[in-house]
């Protein structure tokens, strides 16, 4: 009955707004800096907040913003954005063990708001020795979603005052997140050395493609085989049981 | 509501290719018992796209590969 009722409210809505709290410097600012950028391609503040609410992705929204600056062609601009954002295949399919059992219908809600952090969140909590459930996750999932709308509704604002968003170092927001999530994915590690050879390879493979691929599909190449070197070696030192 | 027909277009057909790859896996996979082999492989991913994305963001995208994207 205890652990039951444990079970029960650590899958909480609650918990997963609380655990989204730590990322939200990262949304704010890269949200706000998104909005600019939007504005600045001559998107209107209502452009940009549907942009937000249905694309939600924060890569896709500035390559979108700089090829609508640049007049690119409709068709150009969607299959750019689908390049980049293929990657959400290979964070789908890792979360999706954790959510076995549960509806279709609630694996696409889960789904349809997955990010790169909100992925880190909850691949860390898992790393941790926690389970993540359906409610925890729409808890970090509609926390991230609802800062990030508004932060880039906020940007398209007060974009035309605001032309170089970079220069408030708004850009570094992004990879200080990334490695906030990365250094907690590494510390719950019981291995470390496993994991810190995959992030080792997986740089080295991300700077090796890009002088032959586009960086979306690096980051996937390097994701792909890096995560093989991992599974490799895990099978090596562990004779098959992991 | 100022919105142009050509920027809608690209939000309705960007947001839909990018909502396929972000449910899809979750969908399918969630319904199947996957070989633990496939598991052991995705377990790297979170660090393997984590280190990348870094990578790209601090070394690629502000340093060496600016003449690579000038090129293309």
């Amino acid at each position: 009955m205890e652990l039951n009722h444990q079970a029960i409210q650590k899958d909480s809505f609650i918990q997963g707004v609380k655990d989204c709290v730590p990322t939200l410097l990262g949304y704010l600012s890269i949200g706000f800096a998104a909005g600019v950028v939007g504005k600045t391609s001559g998107m209107s503040v209502s452009e940009i907040a549907l942009m937000s609410a249905l694309l939600y992705a924060g890569s896709g929204q500035f390559i979108a913003a700089g090829m609508i600056a640049a007049s690119s062609p409709i068709s150009a601009i969607i299959f750019t954005i689908f390049f980049i954002n293929l990657r959400h295949l290979l964070l789908s399919a890792a979360i999706a063990p954790h959510f076995k059992g549960l509806s279709s219908w609630k694996n696409l809600v889960i789904g349809s708001q997955l990010t790169d952090e909100s992925f880190g969140v909850a691949m860390n909590h898992v790393a941790s020795g926690k389970t993540i459930g359906y409610r925890w996750m729409l808890g970090l999932n509609m926390t991230a979603y609802l800062n990030w709308l508004l932060a880039t509704i906020a940007g398209g604002l007060l974009g035309k005052w605001i032309p170089h968003p970079e220069v408030y170092g708004l850009d570094f927001a992004l990879p200080a997140m990334f490695i906030g999530l990365l250094v907690l994915q590494l510390h719950s590690s019981k291995k470390l050395w496993v994991p810190m050879i995959v992030a080792l390879s997986s740089v080295l493979i991300v700077i090796g493609a890009s002088y032959i691929f586009t960086g979306s599909m690096g980051v996937i190449i390097a994701a792909v085989l890096s995560s093989t070197i991992g599974a490799v070696i895990q099978k090596w030192t562990s004779d098959g049981t992991s | 509501m100022d919105i142009r027909w050509n920027i809608l277009i690209i939000i309705m057909g960007s947001a839909l290719v990018t909502l396929i790859p972000r449910v899809l896996p979750l969908v399918v996979l969630s319904r199947f018992q996957l070989p633990n082999g496939l598991i052991r492989w995705l377990q790297h991913i979170p660090v393997a796209v984590m280190a990348a994305l870094i990578a790209q963001e601090l070394l690629i995208q502000r340093g060496i590969s600016h003449s690579i994207n000038s090129n293309g």
